[in-house]
């Protein structure tokens, strides 16, 4: 029995099913496609706005379009309707002619080939001379802005990875904006008891609604506890970036008002992939590195008191650089996790930056 | 099609000059179209592919006539300090020589041949390198067999 020719080809992992050619000939039809509605839908807005124009007179005689015979009905309606339909024909035209250039860009080129042609292009100094430190580590990162801050007990202050203000700007922006539409909401449902138009489904609905309010200000509520309760954590570092065989030292100084049943502190190094599985972009992260510098019980934290303590950070010779490419990573982190009560677990991650053993260290003026 | 490296276990230091010789065969110069020679680095496993060049020739047609199959080609480049071969548990980097040959039918074929990068200062004089170098779960060099792929239609 013959088989009907599918006009589409599936990526499983590395391989298509279905040839690469059939899927670059539909992607090249289906953004072409894409391209030429988005041309026809700005040039009937364009048609439809520019038959008002007095001075197209003698272009409609000329030509005698019936702009009322040609234009649908959906853009007589002028104002908002037209500009509606004009920006989805730009974003036709600017997707299709987009996706089209990127797939035909790709055709006959080997990938070493785009490589070469993308680090040469960004070789190429527009403003400023690029930095001769990077072309020295390529895929390195370089690590300024985690030593921008100069410490108190020791050179570095370390960044943290999320800084606390991250974790409540979510709950905090969900809960005003939930919140100020609820009572916007109540407002027309009272103004319409007042007037004597009740709005009765509406009434019923602000119910749940102020249910995911009060649930959304409540966690925001339990986030700033949170964050307020357990006070900021400050490591401090003697030297970086750091090179595999040598020694360092660390400072560590968690504040609050609490009591830690378990505290810890380690230095990781995790590899980190990003890979497409369907249409999901996944992230996969493995600790290949660790080791503990402090595993302290029963730690009580008070505002006059934080907990200070210093380690020394032995990192052996045989380990990986830091490294940072498009969809993998290998990255260094100090990580002060903790448990207490009431509050909930907490761990946070200080990067710092590995280079490789046997090039001359780079001296800071601190 | 053949590609030999200057140092026999094929360990290379950082910053490092790195010497190959290749060499086409049993292809008549009528059935290619171009030939790419590069040194790359590219990242295998659980991720997505990174792929990095470092040096890269093509040799058009034209060029392939004038200095023809005979011969044996070379190429010299100064390899970076970094990124430096890996063997991990997601992610693996690992540095080749890859020549891709364009034949006029439309295919292409392409050989590696992989070497290793190390730290600077890491391969003691006289001595061939031993698994002790850098990366967690450094593994001997493996030549890729020299066989086509067909990547085009």
């Amino acid at each position: 029995m013959a088989r009907f020719p599918r006009p589409w080809s599936k990526k499983r992992g590395k391989r298509f099913i279905g040839t690469e050619l059939r899927s670059l000939l539909w992607e090249t039809a289906f953004y072409s496609g894409v391209f030429l509605v988005g041309v026809f839908v700005l040039s009937l807005v364009l048609i439809n706005e520019l038959a008002s124009w007095e001075h197209l007179e003698a272009f409609k005689e000329l030509t005698q379009i019936q702009t009322d015979a040609v234009t649908p009905p959906e853009l007589n309606g002028g104002g908002l309707a037209s500009w509606v339909f004009g920006i989805l024909g730009i974003a036709a035209i600017g997707s299709g002619a987009g996706g089209l250039i990127y797939r035909l860009v790709r055709v006959g080129a080997s990938s070493e080939r785009r490589s070469a042609l993308a680090t040469r292009a960004s070789s190429i100094e527009i403003i400023v001379p690029a930095s001769g430190d990077i072309d020295k580590m390529p895929s390195v990162p370089r690590g300024d802005s985690l030593t921008d801050s100069p410490g108190e007990r020791l050179t570095y202050r370390l960044a943290a990875e999320n800084p606390g203000g991250g974790e409540l700007l979510g709950p905090m922006l969900l809960a005003l904006l939930w919140n100020a539409v609820w009572f916007v909401l109540l407002a027309v449902v009272v103004l319409g008891f007042w007037y004597g138009s009740p709005r009765y489904i509406l009434t019923g609905l602000l119910i749940p609604f102020g249910a995911i309010g009060y649930w959304s200000f409540r966690f925001f509520l339990a986030q700033l506890r949170r964050t307020a309760g357990i006070g900021p954590t400050i490591v401090e570092i003697s030297d970086h970036p750091l090179y595999p065989g040598c020694k360092y030292r660390l400072f560590v100084s968690q504040s609050g008002r609490l009591r830690f049943r378990r505290l810890n502190v380690r230095v990781a190094c995790e590899e980190e992939t990003v890979y497409r599985q369907g249409t999901d972009v996944r992230v996969e992260r493995y600790e290949v590195f660790t080791e503990e510098l402090c595993a302290a019980r029963d730690v009580r934290v008070d505002p006059q008191g934080p907990w200070e303590q210093q380690f020394t950070l032995d990192l052996p010779s045989n380990v990986m650089h830091s490294f940072v490419g498009a969809h993998n990573a290998v990255r260094w982190k100090v990580i002060v996790s903790g448990e207490a009560r009431p509050w909930p677990s907490f761990c946070r991650s200080f990067p710092v930056v590995v280079h490789p053993p046997g090039l001359p260290p780079k001296r800071s003026p601190r | 099609m053949s590609v030999s490296l200057c140092r026999e276990d094929g360990v290379y230091e950082g910053g490092r000059e790195l010497k190959a010789t290749w060499r086409v065969s049993r292809v008549t110069l009528d059935a290619l179209s171009a030939i790419e020679i590069s040194v790359l680095w590219y990242t295998e496993g659980k991720g997505d592919m990174d792929l990095h060049v470092h040096y890269f020739q093509r040799l058009e047609e034209e060029q392939i006539r004038r200095s023809g199959l005979a011969d044996q080609q070379s190429l010299t480049c100064l390899l970076p300090a970094t990124p430096l071969s890996y063997h991990g548990r997601l992610i693996r980097l690992r540095w080749c020589v890859r020549m891709r040959l364009f034949l006029n039918s439309g295919r292409e074929i392409v050989t590696d041949q992989p070497f290793h990068l190390v730290a600077p200062k890491s391969i003691q004089p006289g001595k061939s390198h031993r698994v002790n170098a850098i990366s967690l779960g450094f593994q001997p060099p493996r030549k890729r067999p020299d066989a086509g792929n067909d990547s085009a239609g």
